[in-house]
């Protein structure tokens, strides 16, 4: 029973859960990471929340080519949160051989209401990868406005994505260091500029670290 | 109480000239636009900037995308692909800023509209803002109060 259950849980696709406050770079960074796993032959399939009443990312990855289910019209709560775990339900039923499943959640989400939806089919709270985007610009808005939204990321957070690093003096990278380590010093750390090539150390946590 | 603060709004604007424009062109003219639709709140302190962003179509797979996110105002622009002379371009723009209502940002947005008529750029130049066909959500949704914490406001506005 043990082993079937694992055999089963071998063939759930990986969830990578793309968090961070609003216009951090989620959307960026996703597109990059799904280049990547194509590349490196994966599958994908990938889930939007934006807020809104029209969404702009799902209309930019539609004219990418990208297959994108929306939850759409709002946030990830109440009747939200049953539609994204009947969307990953239906991606498992109905999506062979996929490998990963990205998820980008509205920047105004605490991740930590998306994860009862997803444990709801069937994964552990520990098999969510969580990759959260501190956007290094927004360090007074998280230290002054939202501490509670900042903590919890952190909490939840797999690794760390430091970016927007090209529009920032070195101290602001390091007060965005320590901030993380203060609270997570465990946490793995990559700093960048999504628009730039990324960096083969991301490629390899990407592709190796959800293996 | 943090994030339910940025109340999400709309614009679906339509620029169209008597011309065929290039994409260069529409795409400073929308650039300006988003600008001094931004100068009239970035330097104000209480006006917070979560993300302002846009997505110009100009053909099947041709895009321009504009991001402003945080108080200094500056726009980011991504483009991908580029239809050369067209006279049509929709343009939808996401606002997402702290303390700022619907009437007031959309007040805003017709002003620089309003500013940007009588452009150079582009022979002509209309601006057609569409109204919005939804009702007006207070807040986002949030109505079943069985399940956990909403994670927009930690449930404090339910
Ligand atoms: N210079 C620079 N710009 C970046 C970096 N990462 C993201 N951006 C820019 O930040 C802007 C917002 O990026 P998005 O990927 O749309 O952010 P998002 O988190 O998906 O935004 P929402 O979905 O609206 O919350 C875009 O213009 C990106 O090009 C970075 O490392 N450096
Ligand atoms: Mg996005």
């Amino acid at each position: 029973m043990f082993s079937e259950n694992q055999k089963l849980l071998k063939k759930r696709p990986h969830i990578i859960l793309f968090s961070g406050f609003l216009g951090s770079g989620k959307t960026s960074l996703m597109l990059k990471s799904i280049d990547i796993l194509a590349s490196a032959g994966k599958k994908c399939a990938i889930i939007i929340n934006e807020i809104g009443d029209v969404g702009i990312d799902n209309r930019q990855m539609r004219m990418l080519d990208y297959d994108v289910f929306d939850l759409f019209g709002g946030c990830v709560c109440c009747t939200m949160k049953v539609t994204l775990e009947a969307t990953i339900n239906h991606l498992l039923e109905t999506q062979e051989n996929l490998d990963y499943i990205l998820f980008e959640p509205s920047g105004m989400a605490n991740p930590q209401s998306l994860y009862p939806a997803i444990v709801n089919c069937g994964y552990e709270e520990s098999d969510i990868e969580n990759v959260f985007i501190f956007d290094v610009t927004r360090i007074d808005v998280y230290e002054n406005r939202m501490k509670q939204l900042f903590s919890d990321s952190l909490d939840l957070a797999k690794c760390v994505v430091i970016n927007k690093i090209d529009r920032v003096q070195d101290k602001q990278i390091t007060t965005a260091d320590k901030m993380v380590s203060a609270r997570r010093p465990d946490l793995r750390v990559f700093k960048m500029n999504i628009n730039e090539e990324l960096e083969p150390v991301y490629k390899n946590y990407l592709i190796g670290g959800s293996e | 109480m943090y994030q339910d603060i940025f109340l999400p709004i709309v614009f679906e604007l339509s620029l169209s000239s008597d011309q065929r424009c290039l994409t260069s062109e529409w795409k400073k003219l929308i650039h300006e636009l988003l600008q001094v639709y931004l100068k009239q709140f970035c330097n104000d302190d209480l006006y917070i900037i979560g993300h302002v962003k846009a997505l110009a179509v100009l053909g099947k797979q041709d895009y321009i995308k504009f991001s402003c996110s945080n108080n200094s105002g500056n726009i980011d622009i991504q483009d991908h692909g580029c239809q050369e002379g067209i006279s049509e371009v929709d343009v939808t723009i996401n606002s997402l800023v702290a303390n700022i209502c619907e009437s007031e940002s959309r007040q805003m947005m017709e002003k620089a509209c309003q500013a940007l008529k009588n452009s150079k750029e582009i022979s002509n130049l209309k601006i057609d803002i569409k109204k919005n066909s939804k009702p007006k959500q207070k807040h986002h949704h949030f109505h079943n109060s069985k399940v956990s914490d909403c994670p927009i406001c930690n449930s404090h506005n339910h």
